[in-house]
């Protein structure tokens, strides 16, 4: 398991909710749990990937891409390339 | 995760190569702050570290004289073939800086935009401490953090729905544009490999690259994660990429052309006598 906690300092719900769109509704392959959610500053977004190449996949193949996307219908660039990541891997979680 | 040596080699470097005049007019003014810095003279003994197409080591040598002497060293061959073809006053070695060993001290390491981008910093850094005389400094430039380099996530965004999959973006700890955003990296950095007196300073510098923006966005493109991919996508694929980044772009004008604010951190430090 590979687990990725990024914060998006300055994005809202709607600009998260753009990016959600243009990546379209397939799940993504290998993509354990998804959660979101507001914070003090910003937008958390939380995944577990069954491994970090499942989710270096999704930001290569499609992440990228939709935030491409979204930057083209108005978010700002800076904003939606912007995250502070943490990272977790599978032989660190007590469950995996 | 894409190694320095293929994005070097395999995604930006052929584009670099390419554009490497066009590209002089995006780096001079990142750089000279730390060129200023370096305190060259004729007859000083200096290492280009990340010299990418020579540039950089084209001023340097320019300020040392025909007296002194200019290494550069990069990991990415297309660009050192421009470096050794364009400026022959400089000599040019293809490697890991982490790896260099130098024949004999030098007085100045200069690096521009370099640092960020090793795999290994602390290995990078303690490679460049030995190659310096006691006494000899390092002179660097690396970006700051992405707000202040708005355009750079512009630049990639722009093409990245048009052509190819794209590198993954680098997550914390790994090389990127902007592994240095903190200046506690840069000094903590720089400690471990055993330079003192070191100092970061915030430095914002504007450039200004000549010509039409969907010319200047192509170069751009080219020197980015997306070079690589935009070089093998259709004529339509990356005549969209180039309307994209530079729809992306016009946010960023100013007296009739592109002026892209570059917040940049002046490194400056000294090994111990």
């Amino acid at each position: 398991m590979y687990g990725v906690m990024q914060d998006m300092p300055a994005v809202t719900e709607a600009e998260y909710r753009l990016v959600e769109q243009h990546l379209g509704p397939d799940r993504p392959a290998g993509l354990v749990a998804h959660v979101a959610g507001p914070t003090a500053d910003g937008w958390r977004v939380i995944n577990v990937w069954n491994s970090e190449d499942d989710f270096r996949r999704f930001q290569s193949e499609r992440l990228m891409r939709a935030s491409g996307l979204a930057a083209q219908a108005g978010l700002d660039a800076s904003k939606a390339a912007a995250f502070r990541a943490f990272t977790v891997s599978g032989d660190e979680m007590p469950f995996a | 995760m894409t190694t320095q040596r293929e994005f070097w080699n395999d995604y930006a470097g052929p584009g670099w190569a390419e554009h490497a005049d066009a590209l002089e007019g995006i780096n001079q003014p990142v750089g000279r702050p730390a060129l200023d810095a370096a305190g060259l003279r004729p007859g000083m003994r200096v290492l280009d570290v990340g010299c990418g197409t020579g540039g950089s080591a084209r001023a340097i040598a320019a300020a040392v004289g025909p007296a002194g002497r200019v290494v550069g060293i990069d990991l990415s061959e297309p660009m050192i073939e421009v470096a050794r073809r364009q400026v022959p006053e400089a000599e040019f070695v293809l490697g890991d800086v982490g790896n260099f060993v130098a024949t004999e001290p030098f007085d100045v390491a200069y690096s521009r935009m370099c640092l960020m981008l090793l795999e290994d910093p602390i290995k990078g850094c303690t490679s460049i401490l030995r190659a310096l005389r006691p006494g000899g400094r390092l002179s660097a430039t690396v970006f700051r953090d992405m707000a202040s380099n708005p355009w750079l996530p512009a630049v990639v965004l722009g093409a990245a729905p048009h052509v190819g999959p794209l590198p993954a973006m680098p997550l914390p700890g790994e090389p990127g544009p902007f592994a240095f955003a903190e200046s506690s990296v840069a000094r903590a950095v720089l400690g471990a490999a055993g330079f003192v007196r070191v100092e970061v300073t915030a430095v914002d510098v504007v450039a200004r690259p000549p010509g039409a923006i969907e010319e200047v966005a192509e170069v751009l493109i080219a020197l980015g994660p997306a070079g690589g991919a935009y070089r093998r996508s259709a004529p339509e694929a990356r005549a969209a990429a180039r309307r994209g980044t530079a729809g992306l772009l016009r946010a960023y004008t100013s007296e009739g052309g592109l002026a892209l604010p570059c917040g940049t951190w002046l490194i400056t430090a000294e090994r111990p006598r």
